[in-house]
């Protein structure tokens, strides 16, 4: 990706690596059945827990709600901070604002820890899915702030989903008003079937 | 998306008038605004287009420009296809808010709009014709767009502008030889034929998808926004359709509401109808749209016949 990029504050690998190449064909999943065996319409089950952010420190940095999402083996973690002094001081409703981040082992190939593109796209996905759940009227010139961090990924789509169910957990664990909490789920076309 | 900032008597005339059935500039909810195009106008590029869509001559213009680039295979990519590069860039002359770092948020999802319509089956480039030499080179097509003026619905133009760039792109065409050595293998080595004249077009531009946008105000919609528009817009929905009529790529944005399931199979249907009558729009456009700064004939020679013709 950035092969000319010297990251100063780390010691680094070598300037040019690849990722390995498997020689192995690739099964395709729905000849004979999805690999781990569900229907098509099934989701995997989902685990969350609120609240394993805040619990150790009382500090004032800590984050006003945070939530915790597994489904199969995506991993998300998403921490809201907030509602805090916004940037514009005249603002008539709160702005809300996501910041999302692949941690750099979370994919099968090494992710940069640098930003991508990429993730500020989804960043940007995030925040236009979620924003109209949120009473951001009732929060004038404040702005509320979600990190989300993806500790395993299993397929962009799917995970791009966990971090929206995970975010809207983080929202309630974090007592911020909403007209509704916002779910998502993955969808893919194989041929004629989804 | 660059905002007027309107006063709440304004925006409340626009909402009703909408409501009603009438748009400020006397257009119906479903017309669009007139449309000039001109391709070919920047001789180092491999293609360009410029497109502006607005009445009376002032509207949002973007300026696309498609370079080709020779790659050198690594493993891990893929063995047998060319690749797509898009960049999308709002100039800080278009509006204040893109002055500095206030643009960056806008570039990153148009960008990536871009991307998603054009990387993959659904844009109907061939991207196995820009291979060429399986495991060893390839073309990179570098798209970079430049949003020179924005008076809203900046995603449509850019996708004309885009397709007429593309359709208008030509790579220079490739000798490939295969050699053998001492040892008796046989290595493939291509050379690019330099003569400017000697060009193949790209194969598949005029399958690629055409974008509609539609943006929610108060209880409807409207097709193709203008700037006080788009300042009311409450959310928005661009849908790319192919010539085939199949629906390549969705993008919801707007942070103040949601669509109902019911009103977006309502909008994708009338984004399909749209979508052809856009289709024979920009045929005719295009073939007009040939620069004629490329012809050495009777043209003016200054630089002003880049504005000019336009």
């Amino acid at each position: 990706m950035s092969h000319n990029v010297v990251d100063r504050r780390r010691i680094n690998g070598p300037q040019r690596s690849v990722e390995p190449v498997y020689t192995t064909k690739v099964l395709d999943p729905f000849a004979t059945g999805r690999l781990d065996e569900r229907a098509l319409d099934q989701v995997r089950p989902i685990f969350i827990k609120t609240g394993p952010l805040d619990a150790q420190s009382l500090s004032a940095a800590a984050p006003s709600g945070s939530a915790y999402y597994e489904q199969g083996k995506i991993r998300v973690s998403c921490a809201i901070y907030g509602p805090r002094q916004g940037r514009k001081s005249n603002a008539r409703m709160g702005s809300f604002d996501c910041d999302f981040k692949y941690a750099p082992f979370s994919c099968s190939w090494k992710r940069s820890h640098i930003k991508t593109s990429d993730e500020k796209e989804i960043a940007l996905m995030l925040e236009h899915s979620i924003a109209p759940a949120i009473r951001l009227e009732s929060y004038p010139k404040a702005s509320i702030d979600a990190f989300v961090t993806v500790i395993e990924s299993d397929g962009k789509a799917a995970t791009i989903a966990a971090a929206i169910n995970c975010i809207s957990a983080a929202l309630a664990d974090a007592g911020i008003e909403l007209y509704d909490s916002v779910a998502a789920c993955s969808m893919a076309l194989h041929g004629e079937q989804w | 998306m660059a905002s007027l900032i309107l006063s709440p008597a304004e925006q409340d005339y626009i909402i009703r008038g909408v409501e009603s059935g009438f748009r400020a500039d006397g257009r119906g909810s479903l017309d669009r605004r007139e449309v000039s195009l001109r391709t070919g106008m920047i001789s180092q590029a491999n293609g360009s287009a410029r497109c502006r869509i607005g009445n009376l001559g002032v509207g949002t213009d973007v300026l696309v420009g498609v370079k080709a680039e020779v790659n050198s295979w690594t493993p891990g990519e893929a063995e047998d296809v060319g690749s797509i590069v898009c960049n999308v860039e709002c100039s800080p002359s278009a509006a204040q808010e893109f002055e500095g770092r206030g643009a960056e948020e806008i570039n990153v999802e148009l960008t990536q709009l871009l991307d998603r319509i054009l990387n993959g089956p659904q844009s109907g480039l061939d991207l196995k014709k820009l291979c060429i030499i399986p495991k060893q080179a390839y073309w990179v097509l570098h798209i970079d767009a430049l949003v020179l003026d924005v008076k809203g619905s900046i995603i449509d133009t850019l996708v004309w502008a885009t397709r007429a760039a593309l359709m208008s792109t030509s790579l220079p065409r490739v000798v490939v030889e295969t050699i053998g050595d001492e040892m008796g293998n046989m290595q493939a080595e291509f050379d690019v034929v330099d003569d400017p004249e000697d060009l193949t077009p790209l194969e598949g531009a005029e399958n690629l998808p055409i974008s509609v946008t539609f943006s929610q105000i108060g209880k409807r919609y409207v097709v193709d926004a203008s700037e006080q528009e788009e300042a009311v817009t409450q959310a928005r929905l661009t849908v790319a359709v192919s010539p085939a009529m199949e629906i390549c790529a969705i993008q919801k944005g707007g942070m103040l509401r949601g669509f109902p399931p019911s009103l977006l199979t309502e909008i994708l249907e009338t984004a399909q109808r749209i979508a052809r009558e856009e289709l024979t729009r920009f045929k005719s456009h295009y073939d007009n749209a040939k620069s004629h700064l490329t012809s050495q004939a009777d043209e003016p020679s200054t630089g002003s016949t880049f504005l000019v013709q336009f």
